[in-house]
């Protein structure tokens, strides 16, 4: 119950600062990292498949309403969540990916998190911003997008990270 | 859990491969509908930021708009001494309005005003910065609000020619920076140099004739193809515009059902 408030509490933060920031934050047409990445990426490791698979819908769907993408935010929310398990599993290894617990820098290690959290959001960006240009004929301008946009969003994800399972933090509590 | 996976996914990407830039506005339409007050409050502590630019411009625009009023007086004075003048008569009807979202980071921009079809707002209606530039165009409409096509996507399409020129080309943008578009397919032998103005033709469907585009930046000449590609600076500034003006073709629809007939 508790976890369930956490994580709908944390689902809502991400998606106004992903439409009231960071979609309104109008730098240049490289910069837009998805922050909302973090919703799938810091549920508990020992989350059943399927849970995941319907948060990533869940995230997906209301990313796409939000930006009037069709489907871009979902195809790329389904594709993370199927191969979080996968993705856990190499970098974290299967001993701790079984274990459980959230998957954030304070409770696995920063230099674990940061490449699980930089496999995840290059996933999901090489989709977005692939399916968001409709086209491959600006595949260098989409490279580019996914480079800069994956490590912005890392750092902003560590950031969520930090407030959401400090240091401190029961992780153990959650499973 | 792979199947249900493989049947997620499947029906995404079919509502995204027979998607189109209205599916997206339809899609934005929902959204402001349930959370446009939260963009709107959002979108008025921002506007003080731009204040002064936009004092300064509607300034301007104004004192060109009573020089040309002058003008237009001394021939109304005249006409009226013999008819009555009516303005419903007129081809083109002008609501102003507030950009309440506006993107430029994507492929596919849109922005949302505060006007919906309540205040008289439809889809194909023009969109024009306050100072008379191309902006963009409606393409979808709740009671209070409408998403319209930002000249800052990739599917947004014009028609545009050189100021002194009969010649035109097709006005899109590539994605890339949003300081320029493209006017592509314009002959080689058009009369046309770096500097030069572009404006909207007579043949656009959602646009008055003579709209400011942007000035020539760069002519992109090929040996085997028969047509320039040309560079424009727009006139709009994306980043700073947060009111608009919508113009109506009140013959849109007239001239849309007669050519249908033809057809």
């Amino acid at each position: 119950m508790y976890q369930g408030i956490r994580y709908t509490l944390l689902l809502i933060v991400l998606a106004l600062l992903q439409s009231l920031v960071f979609n309104q934050v109008q730098i240049s047409v490289y910069f837009n990292p998805l922050i909302y990445v973090a919703f799938v990426m810091l549920l508990p490791m020992r989350t059943q498949p399927i849970i995941v698979l319907m948060c990533g819908l869940l995230v997906g769907v209301l990313m796409d309403v939000t930006m009037g993408l069709a489907g871009v935010n979902t195809i790329a929310s389904l594709l993370t969540a199927y191969l979080r398990p996968l993705m856990l599993r190499l970098v974290m290894g299967r001993d701790n990916a079984v274990e459980g617990g959230i998957p954030a820098p304070m409770q696995v290690g920063v230099g674990k998190f940061i490449s699980y959290a930089s496999v995840f959001t290059l996933v999901q960006s090489v989709v977005f911003f692939a399916l968001e240009a409709m086209t491959l004929r600006y595949a260098h301008l989409i490279a580019i997008k996914v480079v800069l946009n994956t490590a912005v969003t890392v750092a902003l994800v560590m950031a969520v990270a930090a407030f959401f399972a400090p240091k401190n933090y029961n992780n153990s509590f959650l499973d | 859990m792979g199947a249900i996976f493989i049947i997620l996914e499947s029906l995404s990407i079919h509502f995204y491969a027979n998607s189109s830039a209205y599916t997206q506005a339809k899609l934005l339409t929902v959204s402001n509908a349930m959370v446009g007050w939260i963009n709107s409050t959002f979108s008025s502590v921002g506007r003080y930021f731009h204040l002064d630019t936009e004092n300064h411009l509607l300034v301007n625009r104004i004192a060109e708009l009573e020089n040309t009023l002058e003008a237009y007086r001394a021939v109304v004075d005249e006409y009226e001494l013999h008819h009555k003048l009516d303005t419903s008569e007129l081809k083109f009807r002008h609501t102003p309005a507030r950009v309440i979202n506006n993107t430029v980071s994507h492929q596919q921009n849109f922005i949302t005003i505060d006007r919906g079809f309540g205040d008289g707002v439809r889809d194909g209606m023009a969109v024009l910065t306050p100072d008379g530039c191309m902006f963009g165009y409606v393409v979808s409409c709740s009671e209070r609000y409408a998403v319209c096509m930002s000249m800052l996507n990739t599917e947004f399409r014009a028609s545009g020619r050189p100021t002194h020129s009969g010649e035109f080309g097709s006005i899109s943008w590539d994605g890339k920076d949003r300081r320029y578009v493209t006017l592509s397919e314009i002959p080689k032998y058009t009369p046309i140099q770096v500097g030069d103005t572009i404006v909207s033709t007579a043949y656009s469907f959602y646009f008055p004739e003579g709209v400011r585009i942007g000035t020539v930046e760069h002519i992109a000449n090929t040996d085997n193809s028969p047509s320039s590609t040309i560079r424009v600076k727009l006139s709009a500034d994306f980043m700073t515009t947060d009111k608009v003006v919508l113009v109506e073709n009140r013959d849109a629809e007239i001239i849309m059902d007669l050519e249908e007939s033809v057809k």
